[in-house]
């Protein structure tokens, strides 16, 4: 009884009654509680006990995500690679931006037989180093014609094959493989598997002590003896390349090598690389008929390519394979691609069923190839045009002939999910509009930069709200209240008739009895939107999608000038928001960029100032207080902005002269003037030393650097109660999302002040905010106040006072609620905060940067 | 028709069929058996563990089924946890742990997950001897092999 072990053991056992029971005794829950933990806590948990390190370790070397440099520096890693590489099967394999020796491709090609994926992202790797990999050729690629394959041959096709002798012995000893020449590749590749499964197969289940140098010498002699002389192997699982931005790589030759995957090969990324030909590629295409994913950005593929490639699946009557052995492109993308619309239109109309995934960055495609998606040209019968009828009446408006949207069958794309159109400037409303309605299944969409307008995002967010119909989950609550309130809004408005709305065509007048959807989730729909820099949508689009797409995740609309912060008042559907991005973005539509011809009745931004009057009059009236006066100026007694003026207007900022002054102001100015020093634009307050800025009676020009002074006017009353209104709806919603992870506020054009209820960010951002971007291009943004709230509740949640007088009373293990890791500050930000405050909030347990 | 479930000390719960389906062991078991108003004895689950279960089973009885996902990833994330099911995993660690025993024996999938994922954040950013503290794990390493795994996954643990 004196094993520490067992004492430890009795007292549990003595009071429990029973055998204290965990779910770490158990091995196959271990190991699905340790699925759910990170690379870091996975390594942490290998050195806990013998049972967990056998749970770990597989899940850890599965993937490995070097950080920078550990492949080429770490000594120890590469014993680890030894030890464990052949016992806990490597899977996937990212060695981004690291520098590879020839040697290190051995090291892979003996460790690393079960290698599935191979992302070789920015690094070095030539066609050489390629060859040790992939040595072999067991599928007989080289040869072209399978039926002319003969065993001596292939063993002497090339050097590479006759220095690393194991994998051509393999098929040598293979004779099976000879005897059935018209054999199904996929069958081949199948039976290679087995074979090595069967007389290779580590056993998995291998406590640590098995992994000792002897033991590890035991294991390694099996292959030895099949393949004696070698211990390298044909990576025969692995199927999936990544050769983004790899330099040194010449595109044919290396593909000549990427084709002796055959079968085996499903994906493969080319980005960037350069001198892949037409021709090249097709071999490879020639020689996987199992390639799904294609990712050619910047590559010098064109049309040519893509028709070639459309007729491998046509059914042929020739020699070659019929096409049922060929599996259907699923993922494609062509950004920036020197291809047209019209090699597009070739291999969507041959794999049109089966693309999910389209990325076609920078490209000149058109309305047509949207169309293709949601064509079925086998048709029978017009039925499904009167489908597509809405759309006819604006495709005249858009200057789109008719006669072309009648020649096609449109019907329902379920199989497409992620598309991105970024930047294709050549595609109209009509064809997203048509493309929405149809393809049902969207989950990504990535408009950055398309001219689309609220039509279109009207109809994604209808399609949204029929799926969800369809699937017998209800209306979302949030767009019956919407249509409830703006029925009730367009009666009360005295101007309303006078103007259609914009989305009469799409909103559906919702029966009562309908089922509501409140909460839970909503299997697939869209997840994630990009519109950025889109400036043809408003308030009136977004409002419908975010009041619709109940599942979205990931919003960007940064830079998309015409939307405003309003957006955030009103319910909304999409709480379940994990990213949102809103740089840029300005506080009300009403005051950014007012124009001369914003004042006019033809200005087309009038449909937008009615929208914003409805909604914030009548459909969700807005919560305007009045506010004490106090909080219009800074601690230092200073004029304090929401939405900074652009430029100090001259003979305005006369600081002196209170004669504009209403009297509540004068009489704060009064109380401030105590404690702050006047405002001073001289040379010599600017020059004031640090120590009495720290202090905290220093006055504006003593904090900022000289190069980024700014002159701040606190004259007039300039905030509206409107504009802190709309800041408070913007915060609580904040509020309300509690699995928001990052937050793009980024140039937005108003200042983050405590005072315009900040606060009201904490129940939802404490727990799940990872990452903030504050960034802004001017100063004044926030200052010490913002700064401390946010170390405050971010952080550690030391008071700031505190902090500073009993640094040393600090707990060992300090802990805390929030998530927050990163939080973006622009240099300019920074210049305008009390370093000492600054300091101090650099301690709260995330990181603080700056973005420029 | 109401189903009795009678706990490992002899109490006895009357559920909805909706909510004692849930379990995927029960809903088996009452497929095998028909229509049968004998009480089902579940010999490895206690009256206090089993309340819990069945408030969480009430809580998602209309839940639609989970579809497993198709990410190509096999690291799954632990902080999608929605937050009833967070307030709900509020309890001691103990309480815990026969939960987790429990889902997987009832064979209740999302209670196990929720658990599951629970229990990783509790390991997050614990060094190996916090976590034996955490959960009473035995180190039964020499300090050898305890350095010999730190050092060949150091590359692991610095990111």
């Amino acid at each position: 009884m004196s094993h520490p072990e067992i004492v430890a053991h009795l007292p549990q056992v003595a009071s429990a009654g029973l055998p204290h029971r965990s779910p770490f005794d158990l091995p196959e829950l271990a190991s699905l509680i340790c699925s759910y933990i990170g690379t870091r806590d996975l390594a942490r948990c290998a050195r806990v006990s013998r049972l967990l390190h056998d749970v770990c370790i597989p899940i850890l070397w599965r993937t490995l995500d070097l950080p920078r440099g550990a492949w080429s520096h770490d000594r120890e890693f590469h014993k680890g690679l030894g030890r464990y590489g052949k016992l806990y099967p490597v899977e996937r394999l990212h060695l981004i931006s690291t520098t590879l020796q020839d040697s290190d491709f051995i090291l892979l090609a003996e460790n690393c037989t079960r290698l599935k994926h191979l992302d070789l992202t920015f690094t070095r790797i030539s066609v050489e180093d390629l060859r040790i990999l992939i040595h072999s050729d067991p599928y007989g690629v080289l040869d072209g014609e399978r039926s002319g394959r003969t065993k001596k041959r292939k063993a002497a096709t090339g050097p590479s094959l006759r220095r690393i002798r194991g994998a051509t012995e393999l098929e040598e000893g293979d004779d099976s493989a000879n005897e059935q020449p018209d054999e199904d590749l996929n069958a081949i590749m199948e039976r290679y598997r087995q074979f090595l499964e069967t007389n290779a197969a580590p056993a998995r289940t291998c406590q640590y002590n098995s992994l000792e140098p002897s033991a590890a010498e035991g294991s390694n002699a099996c292959p030895m003896q099949i393949f004696p002389g070698t211990k390298t192997w044909f990576p025969f699982h692995l199927e999936s390349l990544n050769f983004k931005n790899s330099i040194a790589l010449d595109g044919a030759a290396c593909l000549e090598v990427v084709s002796l995957l055959g079968p085996q090969l499903k994906r493969l990324v080319l980005d960037m690389v350069f001198g892949i030909t037409n021709q090249a590629l097709m071999t490879v295409v020639k020689h996987c008929p199992n390639l799904v994913e294609l990712q050619l950005e910047h590559t010098g593929i064109t049309d040519e390519f893509l028709t070639s490639f459309a007729r491998e699946f046509l059914p042929s009557d020739s020699t070659s394979k019929p096409s049922s052995q060929r599996r259907y492109l699923e993922r494609l993308s062509l950004n920036r691609t020197l291809t047209s619309s019209t090699g597009l239109l070739a291999i969507i109309k041959a794999c049109r069923c089966h693309f999910n995934t389209l990325s076609m960055q920078y490209h000149t495609l058109d309305d047509r190839v949207l169309f293709a998606l949601v064509d079925d040209p086998g048709k029978k019968g017009a039925a499904e045009i009167s489908m597509a009828a809405p759309y006819l009446t604006s495709a005249v408006e858009y200057g789109i002939d008719n006669a072309l949207l009648t020649t096609y069958r449109f019907s329902p794309n379920t199989v497409l999910t992620n598309i991105d159109l970024s930047d294709c400037r050549a595609i109209s409303d009509v064809g997203l509009q048509v493309l929405f309605h149809f393809a049902t299944e969207l989950t990504s969409i990535g408009l950055r930069g398309s001219s689309l307008s609220d039509d279109s995002l009207m109809v994604l967010a209808g399609t949204y709200r029929s799926r969800m119909m369809a699937l017998g989950m209800g209306v979302p609550a949030a767009w019956k209240e919407y249509e409830v309130a703006d029925k009730r809004a367009q009666a009360m408005d005295p101007t309303g008739a006078a103007i259609d709305l914009q989305d009469s065509r799409t909103t559906s007048t919702s029966d009562d009895n309908e089922k509501t959807f409140t909460k839970g989730r909503v299997p697939g729909g869209l997840k994630k939107l990009v519109l950025s820099s889109c400036y043809n949508i408003t308030n009136t689009g977004v409002r419908a999608i975010l009041r619709s797409c109940a599942g979205l995740e990931s919003l960007d609309i940064q830079t998309a000038r015409n939307l405003s912060l309003e957006l955030f008042q009103g319910p909304w559907a999409c709480t379940n928001l994990t990213e949102l991005v809103i740089n840029g973005l300005a506080l009300e539509v009403t005051l950014d960029r007012p124009t001369a011809e914003y004042y006019l009745d033809t200005s087309p931004r009038k449909n937008e100032l009615r929208e914003e009057r409805l909604e914030s009059l009548w459909r969700f009236p807005l919560a305007i207080t009045s506010y004490p006066a106090e909080d219009d100026y800074d601690e230092k007694g200073h004029y304090d902005h929401i939405v900074a003026p652009r430029e100090p207007l001259p003979g305005r900022y006369d600081v002196d002269s209170d004669s504009d002054m209403t009297e509540d102001e004068q009489e704060v100015n009064r109380s401030f003037n105590s404690r702050a020093g006047s405002y001073d634009d001289d040379e010599g307050t600017s020059s004031g030393d640090e120590g009495s800025s720290c202090s905290g009676d220093g006055s504006w020009g003593a904090l900022s650097p000289k190069a980024t002074r700014h002159p701040v006017p606190r004259e007039k009353r300039c905030n509206t109660p409107r504009q802190r209104a709309i800041l408070r709806a913007f915060y609580s919603r904040l509020g309300q999302l509690r699995r928001l992870q990052r937050l793009g506020m980024g140039f937005c054009k108003f200042r983050v002040r405590a005072k315009d209820g900040l606060e009201l960010v904490l129940p939802g951002l404490q727990q799940s905010l990872v990452e903030w971007n504050l960034d802004y291009a001017r100063p004044y943004r926030m200052l010490d106040p913002e700064v401390k709230f946010i170390g405050k509740h971010f952080g550690f949640g030391h008071d700031f006072m505190a902090e500073r007088n009993e640094t040393q009373e600090r707990p060992e293990v300090e802990t805390r609620e929030a998530q927050l890791q990163l939080l973006k500050l622009s240099t300019l930000t920074k210049g305008d905060i009390d370093p000492s405050v600054l300091h101090w909030v650099g301690h709260q347990g995330f990181s603080v940067k700056s973005a420029v | 028709m109401p189903v009795i479930l009678v706990s490992s000390d002899a109490q006895e719960f009357k559920v909805d069929k909706e909510v004692a389906e849930r379990s995927i062991l029960i809903k088996n078991m009452l497929e095998d058996v028909g229509e049968s108003d004998s009480p089902i004895p579940l010999p490895n689950v206690t009256a206090a563990v089993l309340t819990k279960v069945i408030e969480y089973c009430e809580h998602h009885r209309n839940d639609p089924v989970q579809v497993p996902d198709e990410t190509d990833d096999p690291r799954k994330r632990s902080n999608d946890i929605e937050e009833w099911d967070m307030k709900f995993m509020q309890v001691d660690q103990e309480m815990l742990f026969e939960i987790i025993l429990a889902a997987n024996y009832l064979d209740i999938k999302p209670l196990l997950d929720v658990g599951c994922k629970t229990v990783a954040n509790i390991i997050k950013g614990k060094t190996p001897e916090e976590i034996r503290k955490a959960f009473n794990i035995v180190n039964d390493f020499t300090p050898e092999e305890e350095a010999q795994i730190k050092k060949e996954n150091e590359w692991a643990e610095d990111r």
